[in-house]
Parts: C-alpha cells; structure tokens; sequence
C-alpha cells in the first residue's frame, strides 16, 4: 500500500483537477476563461505526475520508493484519535467545556501528567480562553450542539 | 475595496512641494510629529497597542486584521494622532512577534510570518531556536525601519510609478509571484506547479466576482464567499505540526539540547549579511506598496529571492540562517510601504490597510491630498509609530527571550491542549461558524498527505493567495486591451523575469538531479 500512495495521491490530482475541467465548462463567458486554463494547465501537470509515479512503480522496489516522511502508524493513529475527540467534543459540548475535559483526559492518559499538574493546568488554560477571548476581545467560541450551537449558527 | 489606479487618477492631483523649501518645511513636520508621538496620552496609548500587538502576534491564528477590526469601535472618541498610534502601534508589531511562534512552535502567529517557519522551525528544532530568534527579531526590526524610512521619503514621488501600473502590469506581478514559489518546491518543479495549480483552484472556490455564480460551492452557502486564509493555513501548517507534537511527545527542540545559545550570533547574522536584509525589506517595501498583493505574497518573494542569491540555496528549509533573515526583514517592512498608497492615494496595499482606511473615515479624514498637506503631521506620526512600536517590541522579546526559547523544551504533549484550543479559536474567528474549523480540518488532512509524501505547500498556499488577483487582473486587462495587453512592455519585462527564473529554477533541479545521480 505504501508504495502505491503517491500515485493515489496523483490520481486523486487528476480527479479534482478533471472535475475542475468539466465544471468551469458551465460559467459564464466572462469568467471562465482563467478557470479553463487553470484546470487544463492542472490536468495536464497531474497526468503527468500520474505517469511518472506509474514509472516509478515499474523499477525495483528499492527504487520506487517514493520520498516518505517516516512514522509510527499506531501512534499517529492515536494522535488522530485524540484530535478526533476534541474536535468530536467541541462539536457536542462547545470550547469552553472541551477545553478543560480534553486538557485533564490528554495529559492523564496521554501526557502521563499528574492529577494535579493536570487539573491545574486545565482551570489555567479555561481562565485564559475565558478571560482572553470572551471577556476581552468579545470573541463569539463555539457554543456546541448540546447548548444550542452546532454547524448551523 | 481596492480602487484600481485608473480610478485613483481621477480622484488625486498631489500637491507637493519638492522645493528646498519644501523639504525644509517637511522635516519640520516630520520631526514635529515625533514629539507628538512622545506626548502623552498617545505613548500610553500606543504602548496599549504595542501590548495587545505582542499578545495577539504570538496567538497563532488570531489575525493582526482581525484584532485591528475588533479595536475600531475604540477610536471613536479619540483624536487621530492617538488613534492611529494605539491601531498602528498594534499592527506594527504583530508580525514581529509573530515570527517567535513560527520559530518556536512552526506555527504561523500570523498568515504573514508562514515564511519564517521554513527555516526558523528547523534551526529550534537544531537546538538553534535563540540565534534564529536573535536573526529574525532583529532583521524584522531593521525590516520595521526600513519601511518606515521608504513611507517617508516616497509619498511625494510614487505616485507616478503606480499610476504607470494597470490591470496587466498587476497580472503579470501576480504571475511573478507564482513562478517564484517553485523555487520553494524542494527541487520538484513538478510537484510545485500542480501545488500552485491546486492553489489557484481553490481559491476560486465562492460567488464568481463577474456574473454572481456560485462556484466549485456544491449548494453549500457557507463556500459563496470562498475559502478564508485563515483556517487554510492553520490547517495546512499549524495542525499537522500538532498532530506530530502529539506522536513524537518530545520538545521541539529533542531531547538532546538543553543549551541556550546564540541569541546574539542572531543579531550579529544580521548585521553580517545587511545586505540581504537589506534587500529583503525594499522586496517588502514594493510589494506591500503594489495594492492588494499583501504581506502574505512578500514574505515567499524574499524567501525565494534569497534562496536563489544564496551561496548555499539546499541549506533552505532545513534551517538556513539566510532564509530565516529573508522572512524576518520583509515581514515589517512591508507594512510601511503598504501604508504608502492607503495614505496617499486611498488605495489600501493589504487586507490590514483596508481596515485601517476604515480607521480614516472614523476619524473623519480622506486619504488623498490632505494626507500630505493639510494632516502631514498624522502621517509621518505613523512612520514613528512603525519605529517606536517595533523598538519597544524587539526590546522587550529580548528581554524575555530566554524564557520564550525555554517554551521549546517543553514536552510537546503538554502544550497539545492549549494549542489544540489556539488553533480552534484561530479557525473559528474568521466567520465565527463551525465550518471554519471544518475547513481548518480539511486542510489539515491536506497538510498531512504533503508532509507524509513530500508534497510542497508554500506554492499550494502562495497561489490561493494570488488566485483571485490573478483571475481579476486577467480579466480586466482583456475588457481594457484586449489581448494586446501581451504586448505592453513592462508586461514583457515582468513576463521575461518570470521566465528566466523559471529556467534558471529547471536548470538547478536537473543539476543537483545530476549530483545525487553521480554520488548514487
């Protein structure tokens, strides 16, 4: 799988860049002519990404390795997953309650931070939030949908 | 707004006096205006400014446009010497700060300091976060002088030289622009035009500026006004940096370097290589004085300016010394000469300058004449203001820099929440809509898929800056001339520039190509 990555990546190019194609077809005269040439000019350059990682594939497999920035798959998986929580909360409970769940949850499980170190630096970083954002610069944060916010606001 | 310089034409006739007398009578003012700068209550204020400057150029994500517009409601009462110092003094220290996260976290504190990231990043993960500190605190600092220095001497004499620019001049800079990001692709033209080609794509996302189509939205409104930079760079740059804090749980600078060294050698950089900085700042200067090319767009043209003069042009991006001095210089300097057409002829040079000619109008005075004449004293009380704020605001980063650096060595895990919640709220502001945060998403995915298989980002983000210009120019320059416009001779020149970068670009690919061919 990983040797075939960069020529999905290529592939998905080609995609987007075809769909670009097709769609500028349908604007107006006037402002279609940057988005035409800008789509084709695109098609092209991927096709031809396409083709050379498709080469590429076709030497050893010492050689075909395309320049891939090394990492732990399980912990990047986790990595996601924390990211994918917070941003799960935030949509549910809002920021000002996720940013203290997730502080304490993170650096307990994660950090291996301690209880107090934990909790501590939660209420810290609530006050800022709050203090900073809300009560100084009157910034509108995200309310969460169990309190009436949600993508819709 | 931007007023295109055919319509500025009609509105402006400068009165200036370049006579000895002249002069003398503008020195007088221009040295007049630093006392009133000095005088109380407009040093609080600007030192009110310089503070909020500071703290909204570290947040990441918090945009010094943003702040600015959310400070407008305050200057209603105030006198326009003091209000400009207190909008000023905050503007023109965002950048400079901004480049301490860059360095520190690589995470752009601002859309204008994404530049600094390239090598400042690299060097603090070396263990050399204080010397690049030093560098691109004091090359923004010389940057900020140099700036100011351009917005004073020039207001009487460049009018001439924007009102020679038309639609396909601005087309042909914006192309400019495009062509000098590939030298940014790490040695694959390739993958550095598509990045560009993806770019300009996306950045055509929104209502369809002529006819009022929706385009590339999929029926979603939330698109019709396009995608926002803000959110796209968090994404691109500021959460895949997360994430990797998150799985290394190391400090940004690894384990291995405890030391603190080389803030000075930073300074001394510097003055080593003026030059450069030197030139990097006039960059700045020319292209926050061209409307609408913005900061963002300087910061990559000094980049890759310096990449190209450079001795050692494959040290950048893995923690070049120049490349870090490039990105500090050009980040102030281009606020004093964006400010150079917004005062003298009401055609704002970034996104920041339009939201300070609103400040004008607030204040009840007309950018135009009367900026050099009848209100001389409130503009040259900007340029001290740029040199007053940014001297206060390198000074005190100094003074505190030791503990800004030792913020590196901190286990990463531990500033995942709080960075976590920066980046959020930096998204969130732009409409205050959770889709920000969505597209902040989005593109973090992308930023993600081009770390992990080496595809360039700078041109992807260069090119969604300038698309829209791109788009617009184009258009005009064929309602106004035709294609004829082809011929125009400063669109040669800039045409035959691009191209000779271009090849020169080609020709250094397939030589170091060669060099790893014959050491393989």
């Amino acid at each position: 799988m990983k040797r075939y990555a960069p020529l999905l990546v290529a592939l998905a190019l080609v995609a987007v860049f075809a769909y670009a194609a097709y769609e500028t077809q349908t604007w107006s005269t006037r402002s279609r002519t940057f988005g035409i040439g800008l789509s084709f000019v695109g098609l092209g350059l991927a096709a031809l990404a396409l083709a050379r990682e498709a080469l590429r594939l076709r030497r050893p497999p010492d050689a075909a390795r395309a320049p891939v920035h090394g990492m732990d798959v399980p912990i990047a998986a986790a990595s996601a997953g924390w990211a994918a929580a917070f941003y799960a909360s935030l949509w549910a409970l809002g920021l000002l309650a996720s940013v203290p769940l997730f502080s304490v949850a993170y650096l307990r499980l994660a950090a291996k931070a301690s209880w107090p170190f934990a909790v501590g630096y939660a209420i810290v970083a609530s006050i800022f939030v709050y203090a900073v954002f809300v009560s100084l610069l009157h910034i509108r944060l995200p309310t969460g949908i169990l309190f009436g916010g949600g993508l819709a606001e | 707004m931007i007023l295109l310089p055919r319509e500025a034409d009609i509105l402006i006739d400068i009165p200036f006096d370049l006579s000895e007398r002249g002069w003398r009578d503008g020195l007088d003012v221009f040295i007049g205006s630093l006392g009133t700068v000095l005088a109380w209550p407009t040093i609080g204020l600007l030192l009110v400014g310089v503070a909020v400057g500071f703290i909204v150029g570290i947040l990441p994500g918090l945009g010094g446009a943003v702040t600015l517009a959310l400070m407008l409601p305050f200057i209603y009462e105030m006198d326009p010497i003091p209000a400009f110092a207190f909008l000023l003094g905050m503007h023109a220290v965002v950048a400079t700060t901004g480049d301490i996260t860059s360095v520190l976290f690589g995470i752009p504190g601002e859309a204008t300091t994404v530049a600094t990231i390239f090598d400042g990043h690299p060097m603090a993960q070396q263990g050399q976060a204080g010397r690049a500190l030093g560098a691109v605190l004091f090359s923004s600092l010389v940057g900020a002088i140099i700036g100011a220095a351009a917005l004073a001497i020039s207001i009487p004499i460049v009018r001439p030289l924007v009102l020679s620019f038309a639609p396909p001049e601005f087309f042909m800079l914006a192309l400019l622009g495009i062509t000098f990001v590939i030298a940014l692709s790490g040695g694959n033209l390739l993958k550095g035009f598509l990045m560009a080609c993806v770019g300009a794509t996306l950045a055509l996302v929104g209502l369809d500026p002529f006819a009022g189509r929706p385009r590339f939205t999929f029926g979603n409104l939330y698109l019709w006004d396009g995608l926002a930079i803000v959110p796209v760079v968090i994404g691109l740059f500021a959460l895949p940096e997360t994430l990797q804090l998150m799985s290394s749980g190391q400090a940004i600078a690894g384990e291995q370097v405890r030391r603190i060294t080389g803030v000075m050698q930073g300074v001394r950089d510097t003055i080593s290589h003026w030059w450069l900085t030197a030139r990097c700042s006039l960059i700045g200067v020319f292209i926050g004085f061209i409307p609408g090319m913005g900061g963002a767009t300087a910061q990559f043209l000094a980049y890759a300016h310096a990449q190209q003069t450079s001795k050692e042009p494959e040290r950048f991006g893995k923690g070049s010394i120049e490349g870090v001095l490039a990105a500090g210089s050009v980040n102030n300097s281009k606020e004093g000469g964006s400010i150079i057409p917004t005062v003298a002829f009401g055609v704002p040079g970034s996104t920041s300058t339009a939201i300070l000619l609103g400040a004008f109008l607030i204040l009840g005075l007309v950018p135009g004449p009367d900026m050099l004449t009848k209100h001389l004293n409130v503009t040259f009380s900007m340029v001290w203001v740029i040199v007053i704020a940014n001297l206060i605001a390198v000074g005190v980063s100094f003074l505190f820099l030791r503990q800004l650096v030792r913020l590196t060595f901190v286990p990463g895990r531990l500033l995942v929440p709080g960075l976590l919640a920066l980046i959020t709220i930096g998204a969130y502001t732009t409409h205050s809509d959770l889709l920000d945060v969505v597209v902040m998403l989005v593109f973090g995915v992308v930023g993600w898929v081009c770390i992990r298989w080496d595809w360039p980002r700078a041109p992807l983000l260069l090119a969604f800056v300038l698309g829209g210009q791109l788009e617009r120019y184009l258009f005009l320059s064929n309602q106004l001339f035709g294609w004829d416009w082809v011929t125009r001779p400063l669109v040669l020149v800039i045409g035959a520039v691009a191209l000779l970068g271009l090849l020169y670009s080609l020709r250094r690919e397939r030589a170091a190509r060669r060099a790893s061919a014959a050491a393989a």
